[in-house]
This record gives structure tokens, sequence and C-alpha cells, in this order.
């Protein structure tokens, strides 16, 4: 410590007010040393992040397709009016919500329960943990065949169960008819992320002390008052936050659709993001389905934001 | 607006959508044996030719046995054999074009040739093919698919190997029923009704609502009304038009009316055509000489047999000629040395390995005379449709692969179920190639 920091604080103890001590001036150089460390940090984002989403608003922009790559040219909003006034654009919006609105309450309440089972101290805890954790860990295109396999509708097991318990008489095709198709994909959808919630909320779930329950339990609050007014304030940052990244997954994920129901029957699980894949990867209009990608990243802003303002004003 | 006054850097722009789509397409990518590298090597003197390849068993050798032999003959090239699943070649081959980096030479599927020539991409092989001794040993069919289909087309392709679809079905079943094998599409209706049982999961046809089954649709469409029924003498579809839609009536009924086809039939592709006829689903099926050992292994020999496509009312057969050929890029490093490369795989002794060995059948009169293709069923089955078998019509069309991918299996769900009419049905896939 140097002579004029001492004395500083000798004279908050003992003296009067002693004078601001000035402090040292910093060098250029010194100054610059933070920013300078940034820097790779700042280029790996602008690379990874930024680069990529000025070029698919540059795409959006233009007219331009693989096929035809001397027939480039800027198009201004043109591919913009032609997603906004293509009943396929709103058709999958829809499908969008419904896929998004569907899957996102069944997994977090699924999640909660089992995360509050996990929980609790009782036998076999660590291999429910394990377990629970399978679906999460399988990829998704693994999750998509095999929920393919156990629907189909000729030699299925769901089916085969279903007949032999006497529930059908003859096979569901359930990937191939328009009014079974979304639920189950939903299924399959849910069959996968639910870990992701009973992970997140165990960890939160085991951040509230245990102090808390006994104190209201001697209180004699019974166990909903317990959950209301200890676990579940306790918990709500977390939920806010992982049901917000949810949103955000789901309504970008396509390879479960995709794979499953290649966004059919008659187009009832196509998707915003299945449209895009379909016109980039095999229309391979570049310029269409960045304009599709770029409303859905708007659409989600917009979702993000409605929401993030609505907790604000919660808390 | 005037592309020219307004294009921005097209170099740029399309360096990165290629980077773009590559990514997309690597994702799906499986490297193969080779070792993928471009250009020269640094320390020898030999060429190093890029190929890409798909397989049916991505384990197989056959084309990396093939390439070491020819290596073994031509001291100054060395062939790299790149395999990737077939659905990717494609999207990797506009990616690798837009960015300036084609391979040397490839394995192209007929539907993709048109799109890829109008590109400018491919080195055309004429000048080559006229030069060769034995080019006469060639079926006509598949020269004729390297031209995709017009005579006066340049030669955008070397031929390969082909595929011929003819109709599969269960002897054991036809036995059982009494009926004979199906030869006229009467006939084909009266037995699926025959053998169809619902309570028994049993139905008389495999149909392909999925990816691709577009093509049993327009087969069948020929069949019953000749190929002026489909396709225009200007290459416009007609088949939508109400003198030709009794033939989509036709088709559609097999669900509609006679009720022969599976349940899920709308949403069957190859993978669960060809379960569906191991597991005792359907009784018959369109497609290959590929899907014949599976069948057979499923199945046994005795139970699993092959006819030509029935023929039609008017006593006519039409089916399918699918056309596997090898393209040489004009942007690659040598294309006379890649004719080299491909033109070893047409030769007489390339073709008959790798047909042996991947299932395919050859296109060389002189191959296809070999007792191994002879004395196959399946094989035979297929040389015998040759005469009949055409390239598919559309697929030098831009809206073909929309018609394929996207349309036909979004919509044969309402169509089968009787929600769309035909003409409906058959106007919305007009509108993709018209």
């Amino acid at each position: 410590m140097s002579a004029g920091a001492t004395a500083g604080v000798a004279s908050r103890r003992t003296g009067p007010p002693a004078a601001p001590v000035r402090r040292a001036r910093r060098r250029p150089r010194d100054l610059l040393l933070p920013y300078l460390l940034l820097l790779p940090a700042c280029g790996i984002v602008a690379l990874v992040v930024a680069f990529p989403i000025v070029q698919s608003i540059g795409y959006s922009l233009h007219h331009y397709n693989l096929r035809e790559p001397d027939n480039a040219y800027f198009s201004g909003l043109d591919n913009y009016i032609r997603a906004l006034t293509d009943e396929m654009f709103w058709r999958a919006l829809r499908a969008t919500a419904i896929w998004v609105g569907a899957v996102l309450p069944i997994q977090f309440v699924i999640g909660m329960a089992i995360a509050v089972l996990m929980n609790r101290a009782f036998p076999g805890r660590l291999v429910l943990r394990a377990s629970v954790l399978l679906p999460w860990v399988v990829p998704s295109a693994v999750v998509a065949l095999l929920w393919r396999w156990l629907l189909d509708g000729n030699l299925g097991v769901i089916n085969d169960l279903l007949i032999r318990v006497g529930i059908i008489d003859t096979g569901i095709p359930w990937l191939n008819d328009p009014s079974t198709a979304m639920a189950v994909v939903v299924i399959a959808m849910t069959w996968h992320g639910m870990p992701f919630f009973a992970l997140m909320l165990l960890a939160a779930l085991q951040a509230v002390p245990a102090e808390m329950y006994e104190a209201a339990h001697l209180d004699g609050a019974s166990a909903l008052q317990r959950f209301r007014y200890i676990t579940w304030p306790s918990i709500i940052d977390t939920i806010r936050t992982t049901t917000l990244l949810r949103i955000i997954w789901l309504a970008n994920s396509i390879e479960i659709i995709w794979i499953m129901t290649a966004g059919g029957p008659n187009f009832a699980t196509t998707t915003l993001p299945v449209v895009t894949f379909f016109e980039a990867v095999r229309g391979l209009d570049f310029g269409y389905a960045s304009a599709v990608s770029v409303l859905l990243a708007l659409i989600l802003l917009a979702v993000v934001h409605l929401y993030v303002r609505q907790m604000r004003k919660d808390d | 607006m005037s592309a020219q006054k307004t294009s921005i850097s097209r170099r740029t722009l399309l360096r990165g959508a290629g980077l773009a789509a590559a990514g997309t397409a690597l994702s799906a990518c499986i490297p193969g044996p080779g070792t993928g590298g471009g250009g020269s090597s640094g320390g020898s003197q030999k060429l190093r030719l890029r190929y890409w390849a798909w397989v049916d068993d991505p384990t197989s050798r056959v084309l990396s046995d093939l390439a070491d032999r020819f290596n073994e003959n031509h001291p100054s090239i060395e062939v790299d054999v790149e395999l990737m699943p077939a659905s990717a070649v494609y999207e990797r081959l506009l990616a690798a074009i837009n960015a300036g980096d084609p391979p040397d030479a490839s394995a192209i599927h007929v539907n993709n040739v048109a799109d890829i020539a109008a590109m400018g991409a491919l080195h055309p092989l004429d000048q080559y093919f006229d030069a060769m001794p034995d080019k006469d040993d060639f079926v006509p069919t598949a020269v004729l698919g390297s031209r995709l289909g017009d005579e006066s087309a340049p030669l955008h392709t070397m031929p390969w190997y082909g595929l011929v679809s003819y109709l599969y079905y269960r002897p054991d079943w036809f036995r059982d029923a009494g009926l004979p094998e199906p030869r006229t599409t009467d006939d084909f209706v009266s037995a699926c009704r025959a053998v169809t049982d619902p309570a028994a999961g049993r139905y008389g046809y495999g149909l392909r609502g999925a990816t691709h089954g577009h093509i049993h649709y327009f087969i069948w469409l020929a069949t019953l009304g000749g190929l002026e029924a489909v396709q225009g003498p200007d290459g416009a579809p007609v088949f939508h038009q109400p003198e030709h839609i009794a033939g989509t009536d036709w088709f559609l009924d097999l669900a509609r009316t006679h009720q022969v086809v599976p349940p899920t039939a709308s949403g069957d592709g190859f993978e669960q055509l060809m379960n569906n006829m191991k597991a005792g689903v359907t009784g018959t099926a369109i497609h290959h000489i590929k899907s014949s050992e599976t069948l057979v292994a499923a199945l046994g020999a005795e139970n699993i047999r092959a006819v030509p496509m029935p023929v039609g009312p008017s006593g006519r057969r039409w089916t399918e000629f699918g056309p596997s050929m090898n393209a040489v890029y004009a942007g690659g490093q040598d294309p006379e040395a890649a004719w080299e490369w491909v033109s070893y795989l047409a030769s007489p002794e390339a073709m008959r390995i790798f047909c042996t060995e991947d299932g395919g059948l050859p296109v060389r009169q002189s191959v296809g005379a070999d007792p191994y293709f002879q004395e196959n069923p399946f094989a035979k089955v297929s040389i015998d449709s040759l005469p009949d078998a055409y390239l598919i019509p559309f697929t030098e069309r831009p809206g073909y692969a929309r018609l394929a991918e996207q349309t036909w299996p979004q919509l044969t769900q309402p169509a089968l179920a009787g929600e769309m009419t035909s003409a409906e049905f058959a106007g919305r896939l007009a509108e993709d190639v018209r």
C-alpha cells in the first residue's frame, strides 16, 4: 500500500476529511488493454454470430437460387412479399405456434413432476435420475427414427399393443393422418425434451434451503402452501429462463418433424423451419429461404420481447 | 430490374452461398474410403482426380478397387474415390460448382443432369464417345438417357449402368388365390382385390405415396394411356387435362374404391415399401433389381418373383429406365483425364464388376449377355423390359424436384383418402412442371 493511501486511511479514522486523493494517471496502453483482451472474443462472435446473420439478411434481399448462379440480383423486399402473400407461410406459422404451444407446457408439467419426485429421498433415486436423462442424450435423429418405427401403421409396436389389448381392430396410420400426425410428433418431442426441464428444475429445487420448509412446516403450512409460497418463488427465475430457451429451441427445431413426417401429410406438420429447410436444401432457393428464416427470427424476437416484458411486470 | 445493373459482387455471393450450402450438405455426408484430396499431389507428378459417387452399401469397396485397377494402368493419374449418400451428391455438387471447386468427375442422377448442364458445369462428351470403337455396344436407351431423352442434345454424361422398374409379386399368395401372374392392368387390379384382407393386415399393392412415388404414378399413367397421356409434344404436362384424367382416377381408385393399398400408403417410401413386402403386408410392389437380393433373403426365392409391368388396355407397356451415369466437370483439372476414368468405369470389365457387386443392370449389350445376368431372373426381367423402358418425363423441368419431394408426398394423403378430386390432385402436380 502506498504512503498516500495509508495516510488516507488514517485520516478517515482520526482526523478531519482529507483532500481527495488524486488518481494516478493511466497510460493509454493500460486503457486499451481490456479492449485488446476482449478483441478475440468479439472477433469470434462477429464471425460465428454476426456474419451469418448479416449474410442471411443480405441473401433475403436477393433473388438467389443455386440452380441459377448467373441470375443472382438484388430484389429488395420481393422475397418477403412472396412469403407474406403465400398461404403456405401462414399455414406453417400456425403449425409452428401449435407445435411450440403444445410441446412446451406438456414438457414443463412432466419435467416439473419428475423434478419434484427426484428431489425427494427414496430408494432407487439415482437410477431414476440416470434413466430420466436417457431421452435427452439420445440424438434427435435417433429419437425420430425410434418413434417413427414405434408408430409405423403396419408394423409398429404401438399398434400391435393396442390391437392385442383390444382397443383397436386394425392399425392406425398415426403418421399418415393429418388429425394424428401433429399429435404424435408432439409426443416424440415431449419425450425427447422433457429431461431438460426436469434437470434444470431439479437443480433449482435443490438450491432452496431446507430450513425454509422446516419453518413453514412448524408454522403449519400445508404441502400446497409450501409449494406456492416457498418452492415456486424460489425457482421462478429458472422456470422463466428455461421456458424462454425452450420456446426458441422448439420454434427452430426441425429434425424430429422432418424425419418423422417430412412436414406431411398434406402439410399438417409443416412448420416454418421445415419450409426454410425445404426451400434452401431441396429448392436451393437461398433468397426465399433466408427471407422465411429472417421472418421467423423477427417473430421469435417479438415473442421473446413480450415474454420478457411480462416477466418484468410480474416482478 | 436489370440483373446486369444491380448484380452484387456475384463471386463473393456465390462463394459464400456455396460454402453455406456445403455446410448444410456436409452434415449428411459420410467420408468414403478415398482421401478426397484434390489437386496435384505435392511430391509426385501424378494428377489426382477427385471422383464423387454413391453405392448402396457404404462399406462396399467396389469403386475403390476399380480405382486401384485404373491407377495401376495409368501411372500419371491417381483417382481418389469419395463416397457419400446419394441424396448428398447433388447438394454438394451445386455447392462445389458455385464455389468454383467442382470435382473432376462424379456419379450423377438423371434428375439432376439438366440443372447442372444449364449451369454450364458439364464437359460435353460427344467427341470422346464418338471416337470409341465399341460405342454401338451401349444400349441405345442408356445413351439417350445421357442426352436427357433428346437425340439432338449433347452427350452430357457417360452411361454407366441402369435400373428398370418392374412388378414384384408374391407367387405363394397368387397360387393360394388361384391367380395367374399379372399380365395386364385388369389382371393386376383383380389380383390385388383377391389377395387383400385388411383384417389380416394384407394388401394387394404397395403404393409409394412418399417422396419419388410419382415415378410409379407416371408409370401407371403411361401404361394406361401411353406417354402422350402424360406429356404433350412440347414436353408440357397433359395428364391433368380432362381427356386424360381417367388415368389418375384409375390410380387413386386403388385406394379410394378397391382399397387394395395399406392405410399407410400416403406416407410409405422405399423403406416401408420393402418392409411391407418382406413382412407380408403387401403382395405386389414396383421396384427394380436392386431390391431383389433383400426380398429373396427375407421371403425365399420361391416366394418372390418379378414380371414386366402389366400391359394397359391398349396392349402397350411402359416402364421407367433409370440411367446411372458419370459426369465430367468443365471446371475440373483435366477433363480428358477425367474422361479416361469414366470411360474405364463404362468398360466391359469395370461394368461387369460393378454391376455384379452393386446390383445394377449393365448398359452394354455384351455385358448384359453375360450368363450371370441372363441366369438371374430379376436381371432377365429387367433386360426383357428394356424395350419398353424410358426416362421418366419432366426430369429436365425446374419444378421436378418440388413435384417429387414436396407436392407429391404432401398431396397423396388427401388424394388417396378421397378428400381431393383426381383433377385437383393431378392439376397441383402438373403446376410444378408446367
